[in-house]
């Protein structure tokens, strides 16, 4: 289904492919300008652009799960390390923000490095386990290094944080920044899937052993995808900053990562901007329909078994499959 | 030395509590396959059920057992309506997002039911100690000890002895071969996953009087299963109680000599020292594929 | 669909979209309307108990107000709820929501200080906080001018108790133990400062992590230091309540004593017993409120049927300052003004009177010693503050 974009797309449907995602992605600016311009109230820009940083988390989650197919519990930790390297940048460290996030991507993938060194030879509960541990012990270690991280407070009380001339204090800004950033992020990805890389993950994700056989490093396709989806995290960390104005150890917290996994299962893991539909499904539902926590614990853990047992491709999958069914119209393209 | 012997045995009773949960964790991922992150809420579930029988006037001795077949009934049923249906396919991280959404939806279930606030579960053994040779062990410490060692040794010679015992050793080692020799390997399955759960329930309600009942108890019990599991070997019930016993011990010492706010680190620590040098685990085999 | 009309379609969805939430959230505002107030509070999720709380105390205080004829010539009070979750993005998300949605004219609330910490980033030089019940210091060291605090900080708190101990309870060598927390960080250096001043030993520290249920080992090893007191600093009812039972267990210690402001009822009872003679500290008691709050907690009681805990108090007390700080000020709006008004000022409140510093912070008026006996806390002695 998903390969068959890579073997059988013929030259004109090539052409017009193109056509239609350029016009995505004009659509996409306009929408942002026009979202950015509209709206003067606070509380929807800034939710907006929290919305799209956390997004850029969940994609960074589907890297792992959508793209090599093992289930990154322990994501949060980049989440945490993106949020720490800036808060520690800027407000320890007198650096710029965007000096300051920088380091913090550059560190992540080392960290990432290192970690998926020792994890990703195991196999998939291993990994998940092992990750979700590594998590534990940054909090301790955040909670406890009291002159680096703040303690169990944390870290507040930044200067205006900014980019060059933005001022990510300002709510359009803000919002238009992490939707930009979003929306290139996502044409990483889409140009990322569609490379010898892309391929080389699916192949991984599909069958490990065949694409052993067929001369794919494994290890080292799993790897460079871990690699690969630190810096996501990490960025949305540190997005998330201007945002909440503290970091505390609980960003890694397992409930962030969980969080996120609910976004990549909401929108389809085989999706590209699946995560982002389901960032905004997972923000704009509980605004709409106020419910007490625990019931939409409740409910949003009942939704997820039921799409692992009948949809394990998301909702996105039982949308297609609705589609075929009485549409009658394929689509070449699902990818995305 | 007399804080090192108390801290020693203080060690090995915490561990004999860590092996219960974590025995039953490998025993599913050994037989059924896979990493049962549902295993903290019934570990919850096992206090709850205690603390409700406490509650209507039953005694705490007699609550065990009949808490532990609430816990078996409640696995039973997840097992049937969503464990094989969703997990025995070829679905590859499948079971581990539905356990770990089984254990969300149960806390906040316990939530709604009972809510936030920490329960007490009364025991006659509550608040007396046992002293010898200058050491002191609280009595409920000694009692979950007798039961963890009583269950642990029932189990494995279960295992070694019974015809049941060694279709599930069957299936562990080679579920496919198992099921060509005619052994009814669903059937297996559900048993182990039904097992698994009834540990993690009994462990439940030995603790429960020490560390009073509240709905998300199941989260560090679920984090030092896994950290002994992975310590211990994924699948390998002797490399459990090892490591459960390791892990208890490590953290006594650590805490009395070392430190105490870096102990819920030193697990993991270990954890990760132990897969550089021995990627299976202490007492483990080298992972076969299982999907 | 052609690539025009793709474009078209898009654009005119998003136009309906956006134009269906503007007028979602398109302000109301008219003249003579109730003031609005604002509260950020966790109304779900572990804290939930505490906004509960806090939710009753408010609505309490805006009743008895509005039967008096509301404030600013007859305008009624109008409290707004927002949950903040328990977590810093939780909190900014509600006040920012408050601020433009329910165009309130002040907030309060607050019981998390991260939480607290985060709202008021928001806040800032923008509208009226008021800190009903967060703790930490580092909310009001910031030195925001609108930003005022009810509920006494830690270090006032430990600073109160710590006297008591070091006054009347005389101990010769104390061990501390607590959850690694921003609370009881400032807990222990206030502990240090006091002990080494009056010359008293600190035999042994323990910080613990929020997961740890055993406490064994570390009772061990303060048991071998033989401390006359031990400090023990957690608000967590659960765990204190499991930790109390295993100081038991191994017999106890001389003098035990825990950080003020956290025992509850919630962490005595399922404690079963193992807190008895554990001495604490608290700005209120219900049991023994003084000639000021007499007439709340029985006007209270009266109508909820149940004692006010500290939590209903505080709310109580914010939202009263607010109303009459504006009332005085006469106006809503001008925080320059009101802000002024509150830090001149006296304000009556069930404890006595209550004043504010430079920092915008409350002492509490008086500070209760207290002890647990059977269940429930006795009054030891009462210290004035002024």
């Amino acid at each position: 289904m998903i390969d068959s974009k890579q073997v059988g797309v013929s030259d004109r449907k090539m052409s017009g492919r193109t056509a239609r995602e350029a016009s995505s992605v004009a659509c996409a600016l306009i929408v942002i300008a026009v979202f950015a311009y509209t709206f003067s109230d606070p509380f929807v820009v800034t939710l907006a652009g929290y919305t799209c940083a956390f997004a850029l988390f969940a994609l960074s989650i589907n890297i792992i799960l959508g793209g090599v197919g093992e289930v990154p519990l322990g994501q949060c930790l980049f989440f945490g390390v993106g949020a720490y390297g800036a808060a520690i940048g800027m407000g320890k460290l007198g650096l710029p923000f965007q000096v300051s996030v920088f380091i913090a991507l550059i560190l992540s993938v080392v960290l990432a490095a290192i970690i998926g060194v020792i994890t990703l030879r195991l196999t998939g509960a291993y990994f998940s386990i092992v990750s979700w541990g590594l998590t534990g012990v940054a909090m301790v270690a955040a909670t406890n290094l009291e002159e680096v991280t703040g303690g169990p407070l944390g870290l507040f009380g930044f200067p205006p944080i900014e980019i060059g001339p933005l001022q990510l204090s300002d709510p359009q800004t803000y919002f238009a920044v992490t939707a930009t950033i979003l929306l290139l992020a996502i044409l990483f990805l889409v140009a990322l899937r569609r490379s010898p890389f892309g391929a080389a993950m699916d192949s991984v994700r599909q069958n490990r052993h065949l694409a052993r056989s067929v001369g794919v490093d494994v290890a080292r396709v799993r790897l460079k995808a871990f690699m690969l989806s630190a810096p996501f995290a990490a960025l949305a960390g540190a997005l998330a900053v201007p945002y909440t104005q503290i970091v505390t150890p609980e960003v890694f917290s397992v409930a962030n990562t969980v969080d996120g996994l609910l976004m990549v299962l909401l929108g389809g893991a085989q999706l590209v901007v699946g995560p982002v539909i389901g960032a905004a499904m997972f923000t704009l539902i509980p605004q709409a329909m106020n419910l007490d926590p625990n019931i939409r614990i409740l409910v949003f853990s009942s939704i997820i078994i039921l799409i692992m047992m009948f949809a394990p491709g998301g909702l996105h999958q039982l949308g297609v499959a609705l589609r075929d069914r009485f549409g009658g119209k394929t689509d070449d393209d699902r990818s995305r | 030395m007399e804080l090192l012997a108390q801290t020693l045995v203080n060690g090995l009773v915490l561990g004999a509590g860590y092996a219960v949960i974590a025995v039953g964790l490998t025993l599913i991922f050994g037989i059924v396959g896979i990493a049962n992150f549902a295993h903290g809420a019934f570990f919850a579930m096992g206090g709850y059920a205690c603390y409700l029988l406490t509650s209507q006037g039953l005694s705490y001795l007699a609550a065990v057992p009949l808490s532990v077949l609430i816990v078996v009934i409640i696995g039973a049923l997840t097992e049937w309506i969503v464990i094989r249906r969703s997990l025995y396919g070829d679905s590859h991280h499948g079971s581990l997002i539905v356990t770990f959404a089984l254990g969300q939806a149960a806390v906040a279930g316990l939530i709604l039911i009972f809510g936030p606030d920490p329960l007490p579960v009364p025991s006659p053994l509550g608040q007396s100690t046992m002293r010898f040779f200058g050491m002191f062990v609280t009595s409920q410490r000694a009692f979950i000890f007798v039961c963890s060692m009583l269950v642990l040794g029932a189990l494995g010679l279960w295992l070694r002895l019974s015809i049941k015992g060694q279709q599930v050793v069957a299936v562990a080692q080679n579920a496919r071969g198992a099921l060509y020799s005619g052994i009814d390997v669903p059937w297996i399955r559900a048993l182990a996953f039904v097992l698994g759960v009834a540990a993690a329930g009994l462990a439940g309600a030995l603790l429960a009087p020490i560390t009073t009942i509240y709905p998300t108890m199941g989260y560090s019990a679920l984090i030092v299963g896994f950290t002994v599991v992975i310590l211990g070997g994924m699948g390998s019930i002797p490399g459990a109680m090892l490591g459960a016993l390791l892990i208890g011990v490590a953290n006594a010492l650590f805490e009395t000599y070392v430190s105490v706010s870096w102990t819920p680190a030193l697990g993991w620590a270990l954890v990760i020292a132990t897969l550089l040098f021995r990627p299976q685990g202490l007492l483990g085999q080298l992972q076969q594929h299982r999907h | 669909m052609k690539l025009a009309d793709r474009i078209k379609v898009l654009l005119s969805a998003g136009t309906v979209v956006a134009t269906t939430l503007q007028l979602a959230y398109a302000p109301s505002a008219m003249a003579a309307d109730p003031v609005k107030i604002g509260l950020a509070l966790p109304l779900s999720g572990a804290a939930a108990t505490y906004g509960q709380e806090l939710q009753r105390g408010a609505e309490y205080a805006a009743e008895l107000i509005n039967q008096r004829g509301g404030i600013l010539s007859g305008r009624k009070l109008e409290l707004v709820f927002e949950d903040e979750k328990g977590t810093p993005q939780g909190g900014v998300a509600a006040v920012q929501k408050l601020m433009s949605v329910g165009r309130v004219k002040a907030i309060t609330g607050g019981t998390n200080s991260s939480v607290v910490l985060a709202e008021s980033s928001v806040t800032k030089k923008r509208i009226l906080q008021v800190n009903a019940g967060a703790q930490a210091d580092a909310i009001t060291d910031q030195g925001s001018p609108w930003l005022f605090q009810i509920n006494n900080t830690v270090s006032l708190n430990s600073e109160a108790f710590n006297a008591y101990i070091v006054k009347t309870l005389k101990p010769k060598t104390v061990a501390y133990m607590g959850e690694n927390s921003e609370f009881n960080k400032t807990v222990l250096e206030k502990l240090k400062e006091s002990l080494k001043s009056a010359g008293i030993e600190l035999v042994s520290t323990s910080t613990y992590d929020a997961e740890t249920n055993d406490f064994t080992s570390i009772l061990t090893k303060i048991k071998a230091s033989n401390p006359d007191m031990i400090y023990v600093a957690d608000a967590y009812p659960a765990r204190a309540a499991q930790l109390w039972k295993q100081v038991r267990q191994i017999g106890g210690f001389k003098i035990e004593v825990m950080s003020p402001g956290v025992v509850t009822p919630g962490m005595i009872k399922p404690s079963e017993g193992a807190m008895n003679g554990v001495i604490t500290g608290e700005i209120f008691m219900a049991s023994d409120p003084g000639p000021d709050g007499k007439e709340f907690v029985e006007n209270y009681q009266k109508k909820f049927n149940s004692v006010p805990g500290k939590g209903e108090l505080v709310i109580f007390e914010a939202i009263n300052l607010i109303a009459s700080a504006m009332d005085k000020a006469g106006t809503d709006s001008d925080y320059d003004r009101i802000s002024k008004v509150i830090r001149e000022g006296a304000w009556q409140s069930p404890r006595g009177l209550l004043k504010f510093d430079e920092k915008g912070r409350a002492r509490a008026p008086y500070f209760y010693i207290q002890r647990v006996e059977n269940g429930a806390v006795v009054q030891l002695e009462r210290v004035s503050s002024n």
